[in-house]
């Protein structure tokens, strides 16, 4: 399974830091951020930046916690640089 | 000083709160929500570890239905103002504080109407006076949990029961509660809570919330940036922004979170139980002083530790003021922002002298206040 890094955008920063404590009490440690406006449709929006094997998790919590996911984006492969480019659509539900 | 003001606003606080609120307020913590540098990040974390403390200690399953208010009568109006429409009706006690009476006789002039389910003259409130106020546009039942003015803890769980049996909404202000009285929303049928951060919960002024249950919708009392969905043209729908909109106060927060930390790892049960040690001592003691009329709930009844009593006709702002001046005792008198209650409990329209306890109160205070309380009193009955 590949395991590139992507970005799960929610609506809200409250929402974020739900599912991220979440993941803390299974042991899985994430980083928010606060989502490119060049990927987001939405204004404002944040995601937490995972591997894609995490996926299914942050679904499955989100789902639990009642937090709609606003997308998921494949984060470009820049090295370190977080440069994104213009949006290429999500891979997941708007 | 003895400070037994405690149901004004608590003191002393945790250790911790205060260098939470100095932490925030000396080193950058940027606006949560809005900005997404680090230390802004790392603030947000803060201020949802405070939600899920909260919603430990009240028993709530979902922390992002706590949102924060500058304190409960905030969280009351929003409770209040945002749940009800013109043609319904609500049933309150006869222990209310102004802070839910006032937005209620408001409110009646814009056609919400409002009954008053009297309590026995201790205070305390049966079922069957809260069920004979219900009429068939009832849809909201308020009490206070326990009492401001003498301590009475209300039969909650009962009247959430028999509310939610009967498809109306629940909402009970903790604000002598909160922290030292257990609260389970979910066995008590809460649908909302609403209580300051300040009191028994031991955070600094300026603080409190509201917990709003899932499928209880209520319509925001501000509208505003909430960082989140801002290209639209209106606040979002979903919690805690809903309700949150503006700039929270980081620094309250921060220090609430270490407050309800403290009362956790301390546990609200212990609370309870030295606070109501404390307390019959203090009611035992001033039963046996000459001249004292004290207006608690008969002993063995449940009770916060709120004590209220007056020294014959003398004036309770005049005794207050002895005790303060003597004997560095901190207390209020008068009508403790509860008319309703006073006149419930037969003490207008002079109200009463009321002394409030605290996790920090000790047996050292009760014994001074008693002493203090005799000397008074001795003024009046030689």
């Amino acid at each position: 399974m590949t395991s590139r890094p992507i970005l799960v955008a929610f609506a809200s920063l409250n929402q974020v830091n739900a599912i991220k404590r979440e993941l803390q009490r299974r042991n899985v440690f994430v980083e928010m951020i606060r989502t490119p406006q060049s990927l987001a449709a939405i204004g404002c929006s944040f995601a937490l930046r995972c591997n894609e094997e995490r996926l299914s998790l942050v679904r499955a919590i989100a789902e639990q916690t009642h937090v709609r996911i606003d997308g998921v984006f494949p984060e470009p492969e820049e090295g370190d640089s977080r440069f994104y480019a213009s949006p290429s659509g999500s891979d997941e539900e708007a | 000083m003895i400070y037994l003001d405690q149901a004004a606003t608590s003191w002393p606080k945790p250790r911790n709160v205060a260098a939470a609120v100095r932490k925030t307020l000396l080193q950058p913590s940027g606006n949560i929500g809005r900005s997404s540098y680090k230390v802004a990040l790392q603030m947000s974390e803060v201020v949802y570890e405070c939600r899920e403390n909260l919603a430990r200690l009240f028993h709530a399953h979902d922390p992002l239905r706590i949102c924060f208010t500058s304190n409960a009568t905030e969280a009351l109006n929003l409770a209040l103002r945002g749940f009800l429409k013109p043609g319904d009706h609500v049933v309150c006690s006869s222990m209310e504080h102004n802070a839910v009476w006032r937005p209620l006789v408001a409110m009646a002039r814009r056609g919400i109407d409002f009954s008053v389910a009297q309590t026995n003259s201790s205070g305390i409130l049966s079922i069957d006076n809260v069920l004979s106020e219900i009429r068939p546009n009832t849809r909201l039942i308020t009490v206070l949990h326990a009492s401001n003015v003498n301590g009475a803890v209300q039969p909650i769980a009962e009247i959430g029961t028999a509310a939610r049996r009967r498809g109306i909404a629940f909402l009970v202000d903790a604000s002598q509660s909160a922290g030292a009285v257990p609260i389970h929303v979910e066995q008590m049928k809460i649908d909302l809570l609403a209580f300051p951060g300040h009191k028994a919960l031991l955070g600094p002024q300026g603080t409190g919330g509201l917990y709003v249950r899932e499928g209880i919708d209520l319509t925001p009392l501000r509208e505003g940036g909430t960082g989140s969905e801002s290209q639209a043209s209106h606040v979002p729908d979903f919690m805690p922004d809903h309700l949150e909109s503006g700039t929270l106060n980081l620094p309250g927060i921060a220090g609430l979170n270490e407050s309800v930390r403290f009362i956790l790892d301390r546990g609200v049960d212990a609370i309870a139980e030295h606070e109501s040690c404390l307390g019959t001592q203090l009611r035992e003691g001033l039963e046996r002083v000459r001249g004292v009329q004290l207006y608690g709930p008969p002993s063995g009844s449940p009770c916060a530790a709120v004590v209220s009593f007056n020294i014959g006709d003398l004036d309770p702002v005049a005794v207050a003021d002895e005790l303060d001046r003597r004997f560095g005792i901190a207390c209020r008198p008068g009508l403790h922002c509860a008319w309703l209650a006073h006149q419930t409990l037969g003490s207008t329209p002079g109200g009463s002298v009321r002394f409030s306890l605290g996790p920090f109160t000790s047996r050292r205070h009760i014994q001074t206040a008693i002493r203090a309380v005799r000397h008074a009193a001795r003024r009046r009955y030689p």
